[in-house]
């Protein structure tokens, strides 16, 4: 974080966000726009839609301040307004939302005993679709937005499970199953793209 | 034991597990070459998600750009 917005102690700056005072507002963009902006890449937005997504969290960051307890707190917010605005871009640009049917897809993977009953490609082949970047790009986007992001937030940003249920607001179970749900749908998405 | 069908859930939350339950996805890892292979998927996927990611890294002069547009729109 830069030492200037460091420096500003805590009840002031949400004063000052409400206020929309000039330097706070320059100082939280520098900030933390690049990581918003990856954040809309990390969910397979074009870097058009990223930028335009990075620029609604800010607009709507300002139009409701909230009070921040702690500095910490302020990339988590802005996690969850992106989250919030990556849903709704979603939905205006996807006509047809694939319906999540990992659960289903993963059944028939499996004989009654729980054993595999399907063959699973090799790793070079997995390694070959995964490189391939409209195939990784088109598994992403089947993915529901809470599950990219909560893929996302775990790989990229690293974050713990407690701060990744305060931005999806779920709970540490369900979290669980969202990332479970993120990597076997990744995994058998691109196994399919491979072997078709 | 455990079934394939229940290893693939907990084989890549090797941290949040028990030290028997680490045990027993490792030795089940040892003798079925499946749950070996999915494993193995979803270490090449995350690895290579992050690496996509890094190349794709917003050129400096674009995201000054994006950010003087930001503070201009907030300022009117």
């Amino acid at each position: 974080m830069s030492k200037k917005l460091n420096q500003i102690p805590l009840n002031s700056l949400s004063e000052a966000i409400a206020n929309k005072e000039t330097e706070v507002i320059e100082l939280l963009v520098q900030e933390y726009t690049l990581c918003l902006m990856k954040a809309g890449l990390g969910l397979g937005f074009s870097v058009d839609q990223a930028e335009d997504l990075v620029q609604s969290v800010w607009i709507v960051f300002f139009g409701q301040p909230e009070k921040f307890e702690q500095r910490s707190q302020l990339k988590t917010y802005l996690f969850g307004i992106l989250y919030n605005k990556a849903r709704e871009l979603r939905r205006a640009n996807q006509k047809n939302i694939p319906e999540d049917r990992i659960e289903d897809l993963l059944n028939e993977c499996f004989n009654s005993k729980g054993h595999w009953s399907t063959h699973l490609v090799s790793p070079d082949k997995m390694l070959e679709s995964v490189e391939t970047i409209s195939f990784i790009e088109k598994c992403l986007s089947n993915l529901p937005t809470s599950q990219r992001l909560a893929f996302y937030l775990r790989e990229i940003e690293e974050y713990s499970s407690q701060e990744i249920c305060k931005i999806l607001d779920v709970s540490i179970t369900n979290l669980g199953v969202l990332l479970f749900r993120a990597k076997a749908g990744l995994r058998y998405c691109l196994e399919f793209k491979i072997k078709t | 034991m455990r079934s394939c069908r229940e290893i693939i859930r907990i084989v890549d939350q090797q941290t949040e597990l028990s030290f028997l339950q680490r045990l027993e996805v490792r030795f089940h890892l040892i003798i079925c070459r499946r749950c070996l292979l999915f494993a193995k998927h979803l270490r090449i996927i995350k690895k290579s998600y992050r690496r996509l990611l890094n190349s794709r890294i917003v050129k400096i002069e674009q995201l000054k750009d994006l950010e003087q547009r930001i503070i201009k729109d907030l300022k009117s």
